[in-house]
């Protein structure tokens, strides 16, 4: 004891785990009861068929975005324990004409859904990569990989132009949204990801990312210990938001039917805005979305792609997600910008390519 | 801020969960079969994060607390609360069990027809033995119905499996099944008009057999009313494993 005896005076936080040794099995016991007491209740209230689908819904936005989250984190882990603070900055463009074009084509090479690439990005931002390139590269990658573009393809059969057109217009609003951060962007706005976390006391949901602090090259066990640690702080941290968004966007599936737009259609500009908003609400993966897209057929070809556009770079559960890694003043400024982009290098390639 | 060891905790519960989904036919009611084994293995990361810290060093008697220490010096021995939320997932998994998506969700879809992921429909396969309907799935005959102008179906008897929406602009009921991408959330339903039986029709979410022949009628290329079924037989049957179609 003689020799913790300072750690524990110098980490408030151990001295605070010291006395809860063994707290785990008394919760998960106390939680497994109440969880018994609790299920004819909760088997009841999601009885009825709006519940039980909200409660399908939330399920599986969560479930199918597991997976892409637990690589996304274990990709972050890798990161900060195995790539040295400042490489990126020293490997990567310093000017973000060059950074930005060449992140977002990384993000073509590198097939991940929306779910990974924002704790991958925010890892980035974290060692010390330009914001602008690590948030072009979040852009890209869930919209741009090859496993996205086959599903456009096979769901628009004897249509190549249709993936031609995503393709250009998600790679264009990667890039604008990109060099757009690295003109108007403060590097305040992406502090949380990047800096020290004590600083930013305003925020109520707050994240302790490490940051880029230089400090001496940990042995291969205290590297083992950082990945783990990092995955493990990340996943919990990531999948909150991730269940804050699943729940708002079941929520939305069933509180705003498909069915609505029955009535509705055309092809103007209000179409183009209206399936952009959409894709914002039902949070559609985008390896589904094109199917999704695909049987809109009331809608205008440009309108559709907007909704393809829009869905892999802003929606419910990812706005959640970029909250909870980037901050909210991040992400109040990033979201309805990366939106106005997207749509209107929707319209723009859709004008060009769609007729 | 959040005990490290319940952070651990929720990670393993959530990971067993995820694991035996994964594992178990659970999962299809939620994501596509594909995913299933990628689920497991997720679930089974999470497990080993969970498990890493409960039976970690701190835990075995007669040692030192181990701290993290990472590299920007500060210990990363607690977590957020927001990480509290993923008790949500693991309450609706283990104790709500949500069942597939049926006949509320698929009222509130989009009345639109899918869009056609083919284009040339060879002839209709043969049945088991001759004189048997053809065993199509609801795909199938929505796609040669609508974009095959019904040549193929024209007069062959067909079986189709799915279940029961009440239709509420005409008579009879919607035999509907979804098809699914990813996960529920892009589920898109697939609806045939069946006509022919005498009411009162098969409650909602019924699955059912249903023989009978396509009602060839001429199809405007803009028509998004479903394709129509002229039923001989109906049979009620259970819920297949995999409800959804792909």
């Amino acid at each position: 004891m003689d020799a913790a005896g300072p750690t524990l005076v110098e980490e408030p936080a151990l001295d605070a785990s010291s006395r809860r040794t063994w707290p785990t099995p008394e919760l998960l016991a106390l939680g497994g009861v109440a969880a018994l007491l609790l299920r004819p209740l909760l088997v009841r209230a999601f009885a009825g068929p709006a519940a039980q689908t909200w409660a399908t819904m939330f399920v599986s936005l969560t479930v199918q975005a597991l997976p892409f989250l637990v690589l996304g984190v274990l990709v972050s882990g890798a990161i900060a324990a195995f790539v040295p603070a400042g490489s990126l900055a020293r490997v990567l463009p310093r000017r973000p004409s060059v950074a930005v074009p060449v992140a977002s084509l990384a993000g073509v090479l590198i097939p991940g859904c929306e779910c990974s690439s924002v704790p991958v990005a925010g890892r980035l931002v974290a060692r010390g990569a330009p914001a602008p390139a690590a948030l072009a590269f979040m852009l890209a990658a869930p919209a741009l990989n090859p496993v996205v573009l086959v599903a456009t393809a096979v769901a628009f059969p004897g249509r190549p132009e249709v993936v031609v057109a995503r393709f250009a217009a998600s790679f264009l609003t990667a890039v604008v949204v990109g060099l757009g951060w690295a003109r108007f962007g403060r590097a305040a706005w992406t502090a949380r990801a990047g800096t020290d976390h004590r600083n930013d006391g305003d925020d109520a949901v707050r994240c302790d990312l490490p940051g880029p602090d230089p400090a001496p090259e940990p042995a291969t066990a205290g590297r083992l210990a950082i990945f783990s640690a990092t995955a493990r702080h990340d996943f919990g941290h990531a999948g909150g938001f991730l269940v804050l968004g699943a729940a708002t966007a079941a929520t939305l599936q069933v509180a705003v039917p498909r069915s609505l737009l029955d009535g509705l259609g055309g092809s103007g500009v209000g179409a183009v805005v209206t399936l952009g908003l959409l894709a914002v609400l039902l949070a559609v993966c985008s390896e589904a979305d094109a199917f999704v897209a695909a049987s809109l057929v009331q809608f205008s070809p440009t309108a559709r792609l907007a909704f393809m556009v829009v869905g892999p770079a802003v929606d419910v559960k990812l706005i959640a997600l970029q909250a909870g890694t980037f901050g909210r003043s991040f992400t109040a400024r990033f979201a309805p910008a990366t939106f106005l982009v997207a749509v209107a290098c929707a319209a723009l390639v859709g004008g060009l390519l769609l007729r | 801020m959040m005990n490290e060891d319940a952070h651990a905790a929720i990670l393993l519960a959530l990971g067993a969960l995820a694991l035996r989904l994964g594992l178990t036919d659970a999962h299809l009611a939620y994501i596509r079969p594909a995913m299933g084994p990628v689920l497991a293995l997720a679930g089974a990361v999470l497990v080993l994060l969970g498990a890493g810290v409960l039976l970690g060093p701190r835990h075995r008697p007669g040692q030192a607390p181990n701290a993290v220490p990472t590299r920007d010096g500060h210990d990363h021995t607690g977590t957020s609360g927001v990480a509290w939320l993923l008790v949500a997932p693991i309450l609706a998994i283990a104790v709500v069990v949500p069942r597939p998506l049926g006949a509320f969700a698929a009222n509130r879809a989009a009345a639109t027809l899918p869009a056609p992921t083919r284009t040339d429909f060879g002839p209709l396969p043969a049945p088991a033995a001759p004189g048997d309907p053809v065993v199509l799935s609801l795909k199938e005959f929505v796609g040669r119905a609508v974009y095959d102008r019904g040549r193929s179906l024209q007069g062959t008897p067909v079986r189709l499996v799915g279940f029961v929406t009440p239709d509420t602009r005409g008579g009879g009921f919607l035999l509907t099944r979804f098809i699914v991408t990813c996960c529920a959330a892009d589920a898109r339903p697939l609806r045939v008009a069946v006509r022919g039986l005498e009411p009162p029709g098969p409650a909602a979410d019924t699955w059912l057999e249903v023989t009978g022949t396509w009602h060839a009628e001429p199809r405007a290329a803009e028509d998004q009313r479903p394709p129509v079924l002229d039923a001989t037989d109906v049979r009620t049957i259970p819920a297949p494993t995999s409800p959804y179609l792909r």
